[in-house]
């Protein structure tokens, strides 16, 4: 069955609610407006207001009252519209989210589930653009996820909810629109990366909203004889190291694609950890690409010649490739 | 460089006895080596044995000495350059004849530049000048040595665009710029004995491209991590396609035979027992050693199972080095070599073994330890098998395997006794020894193992 990532994901919180009385949602206009994304649109009516709750626009008291309701035996499903606000909750997310478990010695958990949008792409210009998630997988005590695809959208979400800790869900803004053919079972455990493309020439690391770029450049790439291998992190807390040092073990030659900021990135973790683990099985440096380093533009050609492109993927996997790398 | 002329230089030079100190063949698949360091200069005395050069081969580093004693005369081949064997690398002066250093020919190039020299009656040392640096020692600076070392240039292959054709820092870096090479190619180049030094220029040497090489050395002789890396030991991938081509080599190209035959130990295990009777466990000597001197002393004895088929003919060996073939844990094998086994006695066989082996086994023997073997040894004892049938180590024309000592009836004058019997098995090149001397190695290996040890 084909459906879109947002409907996916509807079926997801749907389906976490009709299954656990203790599982609520919260968030700004996701009631009564259905939501900035329409993700919720249609469980207010199914579910009533006690379930579906709007909030004020407020994202720390939210996110903390969310904290309060998870440490007292709710699972409750955050949703905070953009990345960027969620920085007004970054005092709760990171000094008691992610930090309660350790400081009581492990008596009290926060099962708390956040959702919020990421990426640009959409002409939302610098504040509501940004591709901020690595800044939470440098966070000990929470979990950060990066769905891509349409089942990834679907069966994520049960899963974050069973963790007895934070988990935070990063969905790109782009993908809500973007179909896919959903299966039956997720296609590994959340924490695990998965090979979208095998390839034997080089593997390129991404995940979330570059994945569709990534599959579209190691196509044009396989038109030329080059066979670049995708992996698709999922999870970028943890990392799943076996995946992408196995992969890179046997190609020799790497390639990051981050819709983040080179500088300080998960780009930038990544690369390191290749060069721990792999140093040895390298043929050429590892190569990054990443947003450029300015406040996402709003103008449309600015925004497309900030953000990853095809192109500019396919120049960076020739790179790689080459031996003057 | 010193204002001298250097036709008077050579001139001068052929008033004496020079003798020539060429590029020694430091093994049988040498042919060519590089000076990395000269150890002494113009003007020192030197005397037979003393180490004066260090030089690469294509497998290691090794210190050669000279042959005579005298006096370093000229330095021809200065350190960086890579010559082939025989190459006069250095002249000798005779003992007597005073040679003068280096700093004192600069300064005061008597010679030359002073009045016409007095004939040579007087006791004033006859004087050598220094031979001009230009057209060989292009590349003089420790400092820019170590950077072509570094970088992986190979200074004998460059075209110095300094005075004179010297080799200046840019054509180093230069050249290294173009020879630049993978962490990988350089782990695999490591492990697979590969010269990274006869790539041909530009791009990056990646490490499919050392794969495409074929290993300059038997698999023995690579796999080995240099001595100071951290004990991590080959990488056991990498072994295996060194053997598997090695291996491969050797089953398609040698027309093997065989040969074997049932030796009574006896003997020499009862002599073994009373010997360590008196010894701490780290003092016994274990049959293995008895094994390798005698498959070494019938080695030495029957002319043609000693040596290489190399470019069709057979060369004999330079001494009777075994290759001891040791099984590792991980997997893999490597066969650290007992050089001269032939002329060891038992207990410095049994010394060399045990820390061969165990050195092997964590991965730490140096190159010069894992090559040179003109024949090889295989014991499979410790498995159980009854008998082994090896598969030569190319270019080598002979492998002697043996199983496991068991013990077995034996027929002897009409009875029928129970002896400790090993079974020895040689596998020949067919194309270098026929089974006869097969046959006559077995023979005198067996003889060797009824005679009294001598240790």
């Amino acid at each position: 069955m084909t459906i879109t990532c947002r409907e996916a994901m509807r079926q997801a919180i749907r389906e976490a609610l009709l299954a656990d009385e203790r599982v609520f949602m919260m968030g700004e206009d996701i009631g009564a407006y259905g939501g900035c994304f329409a993700v919720s649109k249609g469980l207010l009516e199914e579910f009533g207001p006690e379930r579906i709750r709007d909030t004020p626009l407020s994202e720390s008291a939210f996110v903390g009252a969310g904290i309060g309701a998870a440490m007292a035996g709710m699972r409750p499903i955050v949703e905070i519209m953009t990345v960027n606000f969620s920085l007004l909750a970054l005092d709760q997310i990171v000094n008691n989210a992610a930090t309660l478990r350790h400081m009581s010695s492990g008596q009290i958990g926060v099962p708390l589930v956040i959702r919020m949008t990421t990426g640009g792409g959409r002409q939302l210009a610098a504040q509501h653009s940004h591709s901020l998630e690595g800044w939470y997988g440098h966070i000990p005590g929470i979990k950060v996820l990066v769905p891509a695809t349409v089942d990834d959208f679907r069966h994520m979400l049960q899963p974050a909810l069973d963790d007895p800790d934070p988990v935070l869900i990063f969905e790109h803004a782009l993908l809500y629109n973007a179909e896919g053919e959903l299966g039956e079972d997720p296609i590994a455990p959340i924490h695990r990366a998965v090979v979208r493309r095998p390839g034997r020439d080089l593997t390129v690391l991404t995940y979330g909203g570059s994945l569709a770029k990534v599959i579209a450049a190691a196509d044009t790439m396989a038109a030329e004889g080059i066979e670049a291998e995708v992996i698709d992190l999922r999870s970028l807390r943890p990392l799943d190291d076996d995946t992408y040092i196995t992969s890179v073990r046997r190609t020799h030659r790497a390639l990051v694609v981050d819709e983040g900021w080179r500088s300080v990135g998960i780009s930038a973790e990544l690369s390191a950890r290749i060069t721990e683990a792999a140093f040895f099985d390298l043929d050429a440096p590892v190569g990054r690409v990443c947003s450029a380093e300015v406040p996402i533009p709003f103008p449309k050609h600015l925004e497309d010649a900030a953000l990853p492109s095809v192109e500019g993927i396919i120049s960076a996997a020739r790179q790689v490739l080459s031996d003057d790398a | 460089m010193p204002e001298t002329d250097s036709a008077s230089s050579t001139n001068s030079g052929k008033d004496l006895d020079l003798v020539p100190f060429r590029m020694p063949s430091l093994g049988a698949d040498m042919d060519s080596g590089t000076i990395i360091e000269w150890l002494v200069g113009p003007g020192v005395e030197v005397h037979r044995g003393d180490v004066v050069a260090l030089v690469q081969t294509d497998k290691s580093d090794l210190d050669v000495e000279v042959f005579h004693d005298g006096t370093i005369a000229e330095i021809l081949v200065p350190a960086g350059v890579k010559v082939p064997v025989g190459t006069v690398l250095a002249m000798l002066a005779a003992p007597g004849a005073a040679v003068e250093s280096g700093p004192t020919a600069e300064t005061a190039p008597v010679v030359e530049t002073g009045p016409p020299p007095l004939p040579p009656e007087t006791p004033e040392p006859r004087v050598l000048t220094l031979p001009s640096p230009e057209p060989l020692a292009h590349i003089a600076s420790p400092v820019l040595r170590h950077l072509a070392e570094t970088l992986h240039v190979d200074t004998g292959h460059l075209h110095g665009s300094g005075t004179g054709g010297r080799i200046t820092r840019d054509d180093i870096e230069h050249a290294g710029q173009r020879r630049r090479v993978t962490p990988r190619a350089r782990r695999l180049a490591r492990e697979q004995g590969v010269d990274l030094t006869t790539f041909p220029t530009g791009g990056a040497i990646t490490g499919d491209s050392v794969l495409d090489r074929q290993p300059s050395g038997p698999p023995t002789a690579a796999s080995q991590p240099a001595p100071s890396a951290a004990p991590r030991g080959p990488d056991p991938e990498a072994m295996r396609r060194a053997i598997a081509r090695l291996m491969t080599t050797s089953w398609q190209t040698i027309p093997h035979y065989q040969v074997a035959t049932r030796i009574d130990l006896h003997l020499m295990l009862d002599a073994l027992e009373q010997r360590n009777a008196g010894h701490t466990a780290t003092e016994r000597i274990l049959p293995a050693a008895a094994l390798v001197r005698a498959a070494a002393r019938a080695a030495a004895s029957v002319t043609g199972v000693n040596g290489f088929w190399i470019d069709d003919a057979f060369v004999p060996g330079d001494g009777v080095h075994i290759g001891v073939v040791v099984a590792l844990r991980r997997g893999g094998l490597l066969a650290p070599v007992v050089r001269d086994a032939d002329r060891k006695d038992l207990v410095t066989i049994m010394a060399e073994m045990r820390d061969l082996v165990t050195r092997a086994r964590t991965g730490r023997l140096k190159a010069s330890e894992v090559g040179g073997a003109t024949f090889t040894i295989t014991e499979l004892g410790e498995g159980g098998v009854d008998s082994v049938a090896p598969i030569i180590h190319p270019p080598q024309v002979a492998i002697l395997g043996f199983g496991a000592v068991h013990d077995e009836a034996w027929a002897e004058d009409g009875m029928i006794a129970v002896r400790a019997v090993v079974h020895a098995t040689l596998a020949g090149d067919h194309r270098a020894i026929d089974g006869r001397i097969g046959s006559a190695y077995l023979t005198t290996l067996t003889k060797y193992l009824q005679e009294p040890l001598e240790s």
